[in-house]
Formats: C-alpha cells, sequence, structure tokens
C-alpha cells in the first residue's frame, strides 16, 4: 500500500459491541460477520473520516509508542480483513 | 401483579366524527375502550382481552388503538412484508379479516368491515401478534421473535429456529414457577444507563395441539393457589381448562398455532417489576438420539450475536424503515450483557425439566456474576 492511498470506511457498514474488546462490522448486503480486536476496532475508530495510509500509520505509531515499519507491518493484514469483508474501499494515490 | 381484566368502558364512544368500521349484526365488535400494559406500553384501545396486563390507572397512553375506517393502500405502495409502506410513519396491513393502518408507532387503526365471522378474541391476538411487531419497528422498538420468562433470578429469553420449542418451553416454565413475560413476541427495555430488561408481553403462548396436551399432562394435580388459575378465555364454563392451559383462544387465519392464555406463577410469586433485567440467552436446539440428556453450550462473540440477529421479528420490515443499523448495535449491548447458550434437549416431552434444570443452573450463575459486578461498581 502506498502512503498516500486513501482509506474510507464504505457506507451503511453496521456495527456492534460485543464486549469491552470486540467490535464486530456487518457490510451493506453482506452476511459475513467481521469481528475486530481492540486495536483493530481503534483503527476502524480512525476510518470515521476518509484517512491517508501515511497518515493512518503516524497518527496509531504516535499513539502506540511503535515504529512506523512496525505499525505497517501491523496494519497490512487489519486493513487486507477489512476490504476483504467490504467494508472499506482503499483509493490508489494520484 | 393482578390477574383481573384490564378496565374496559362499554359504553366509551369512538373517535368523534368516525364511524366505527364493523359488520351490521356483530354489536359485539362495537368500540370497548380499555387500557392496557403490554411491551413496554401504554395502549388505550377499542380492543382489549382478559389476558392483556391492566395499564396503571395514571400512567399516560403510548399507543391509541382505535376501530376507524382505513383505506386500502395504493397499488404504488412499497411492500415490507405483510405491511404497504403508504407514507412516511404510516403502513396499511391488509389482513383476511380487517385493514390496519400504523402511523407513527403512536396510532392503530383497525378497520373490522370484513370481520363479521371473527371473534373479538381472534381481533385482540391479531392485534398482539400481528400488528404490534409492525408497531414496535415503528417505533425503532427491536421486536424479537423469541419467547421469555422470568424468575426471581431474572429474566431468559428463547430463542430458535422455527419449531425449536420456544413457545412450549416458556409455557412449560410458567408451569414450573416461572412467569411467563411472552412469546412469540418479545420486546426489551434497552434504555441506555441501565440493565437491559425484558417487558411482559401478553399472557398468552402460541402452541401446538400436542404441546398443549402435554402441558396439560404437567399440570393435572393441582396444588396451585385459586388466584393462579387460568383465565377461562373460550366462555365455554362446561369445560374448565386445566390449570394454567386454557382453552384455545383463537386459532384464526395468520395466527398458526392455537393460541392459549396461560396462568403462570406471576401472581403466586407476588408480582414482579416488569420489566425484569435479562440475565441469559438461550437458543434452543433438539438434540438427537432422543434418549440422549440435554445439554447446555456458552456461545460466544460473533455466533451469539448471529443467534440474536436470526431472531429480530419481521426483519423485512426493520430493513424498509432504516431500522438494521440501530438494531445491530443493540443487538451487540445484549450479547455484551447477557450470556448466550446453546441448550439442546431430545424431542421428548419429559426432557424438558432436566433441560429447565440447565437453564436455571445457567441463570444463577448470571445472576451472582451480575450482583458480583454490581457490588464491584
Amino acid at each position: 500500500m502506498k502512503s498516500e492511498d486513501v482509506i474510507s470506511r464504505r457506507p451503511g457498514v453496521m456495527e456492534a459491541r460485543i464486549s469491552e474488546d470486540e467490535l464486530v462490522l456487518l457490510g451493506v448486503g453482506s452476511e459475513s460477520y467481521v469481528g475486530l480486536d481492540a486495536i483493530a476496532s481503534d483503527v476502524w475508530d480512525r476510518l470515521e473520516a476518509p484517512m491517508r495510509f501515511a497518515d493512518l500509520v503516524s497518527s496509531l505509531a504516535a499513539d502506540y509508542d511503535a515504529p512506523a515499519e512496525r505499525i505497517e507491518a501491523d496494519l497490512e493484514p487489519t486493513l487486507a480483513t477489512l476490504v476483504e469483508g467490504g467494508l472499506v474501499d482503499i483509493a490508489p494515490a494520484g | 401483579m393482578s390477574a383481573a381484566p384490564p378496565p374496559t368502558d362499554p359504553g366509551a364512544a369512538p373517535d368523534a366524527g368516525a364511524r366505527a368500521p364493523i359488520p351490521a349484526h356483530r354489536p359485539d365488535l362495537a368500540p370497548a375502550r380499555g387500557r392496557f400494559s403490554a411491551l413496554g406500553l401504554v395502549f388505550d384501545s377499542d380492543i382489549v382481552a382478559p389476558w392483556m396486563e391492566p395499564a396503571p390507572a395514571d400512567a399516560p397512553a403510548d399507543v391509541t388503538v382505535r376501530i376507524a375506517p382505513v383505506p386500502p393502500a395504493p397499488d404504488a405502495a412499497p411492500v415490507a412484508g405483510v405491511w404497504r409502506l403508504t407514507g412516511p410513519g404510516e403502513m396499511v396491513q391488509e389482513a383476511s379479516f380487517m385493514r390496519i393502518r400504523i402511523t407513527d408507532g403512536r396510532r392503530v387503526e383497525l378497520d373490522l368491515s370484513r370481520a363479521a365471522g371473527t371473534s373479538r378474541e381472534t381481533i385482540a391476538l391479531a392485534l398482539g401478534y400481528g400488528v404490534t411487531p409492525g408497531l414496535l419497528h415503528q417505533r425503532g422498538a427491536l421486536p424479537l421473535h423469541a419467547a421469555a420468562a422470568a424468575g426471581p433470578l431474572g429474566a431468559a429469553l428463547f430463542v430458535g429456529d422455527a419449531g425449536a420449542g420456544k413457545s412450549t418451553f416458556a409455557a412449560m416454565l410458567a408451569r414450573s414457577g416461572w412467569a411467563l413475560a411472552g412469546d412469540d413476541l418479545i420486546a426489551l427495555d434497552l434504555g441506555e444507563g441501565r440493565p437491559i430488561g425484558v417487558h411482559r408481553a401478553m399472557r398468552t403462548a402460541r402452541l401446538f395441539e400436542d404441546s398443549a396436551q402435554a402441558l396439560a399432562r404437567i399440570d393435572a394435580p393441582d396444588p396451585s393457589p385459586p388466584r393462579a388459575r387460568a383465565h377461562s378465555l373460550a366462555h365455554s364454563p362446561d369445560r374448565a381448562p386445566s390449570r394454567g392451559v386454557s382453552e384455545i383462544t383463537g386459532a384464526g387465519e395468520g395466527l398458526g398455532k392455537g393460541v392459549r392464555a396461560l396462568a403462570d406463577a406471576d401472581a403466586a410469586l407476588g408480582g414482579f417489576a416488569w420489566p425484569v433485567p435479562l440475565r441469559a440467552v438461550f437458543a434452543l436446539e433438539w438434540l438427537h438420539p432422543d434418549d440422549a440428556a440435554p445439554e447446555l453450550e456458552r456461545i460466544g462473540g460473533m455466533q451469539a450475536l448471529m443467534r440474536l440477529r436470526d431472531a429480530v421479528g419481521r426483519p423485512e420490515v426493520a430493513s424498509a424503515l432504516g431500522r438494521d443499523p440501530a438494531y445491530f448495535a443493540q443487538l451487540g449491548r445484549i450479547a455484551a450483557q447477557a450470556p448466550v447458550y446453546a441448550l439442546r434437549r431430545p424431542r421428548r416431552f419429559d426432557a424438558a425439566p432436566a433441560a429447565a434444570a440447565l437453564a436455571r443452573a445457567a441463570m444463577e450463575e448470571a445472576a451472582a456474576r451480575a450482583a458480583a459486578k454490581e457490588t464491584s461498581a
């Protein structure tokens, strides 16, 4: 993923918090429930407004006090899950 | 809580200026206004039935039910299950013996012009089972296709596929020390800042004949105090109902199973303060073979949420009214507060007590956890 790629939530995604550290999402017309742990939920919350990948990484790196490379590595599978579940769109840079 | 019928006023006139649309030669269908409580709402209604809980005298009405002319829905009105969406906040249902309009979740109108062959009880049941799910959807109040019962430990909600035995299980509990919150349609108190509670619906259960007969056999010895006995809804003094399971009240079109009013343990236990805190959800399943012992399994996370979502009543109406996102969040809250269990038992009536014992044990645990949480808070 490129730094300038913009990640945005798809409209109409439904949310259910089933415990303090688990959020379940369901996309429009989908029957595939996607469960997010506390950190993935935090990522989802930050995407309330469309966000550049670089900005998402830097905000997480600051808040979790971790190097950007590590955040990027952890973020990739989370974003892949969200894309696969039809929950976010990623608009390529430029 | 009293088991007396709600007060009625047979002399009350319908709304000024509107002639009540009732068939000729059916003066018994004329409006007889009364007030009852169900599903967390106070109804001021032209149709009441003895099994509807009387409303507190000073409680303002949330919903009015009037016998009034209702025009047919235009052909172009969008369809949402059995309802046609006829305007903002308004929908119409064309049932076989009446036409119903609900407006803004506050006003129900019943056009009984075609109800010549329909009893008052059947109309009341259609109001309770066929109309109120739509009413609750209009109010965003999450109607659940479920049964529920309450005991001293709190309330249990029973969900499951059609034919999973929800009605029979809840009715059986109602015959063994629990109060029946309702069957087929349940509403919860989902107010913020307090535990989720189960509202009382109607003291009726929709039972197949074999289930009713099995319950009657359970009831055979009759140690109950007189106040816990069944209401006789069939008006058949020559046929005394068995303890707790009255004659069929109405089995009209669209109602499917026979509907019986139950006397439960509510009065005998001194009456519950409804809504009763929800302690646990049980997803009922059948178990094979027939001699297998009932079993209980905790369902976690997403699976619990999925079971609950399957229990939303008339989901097509929820979607048409745009309620899905709010309901999904509310279902998450339910799953977060109440443990969800799969309760599996063989398809034998005599296995029900053992299954009920498992449910009771789970309720005890949940109640203890809730008490500990309250103490630590």
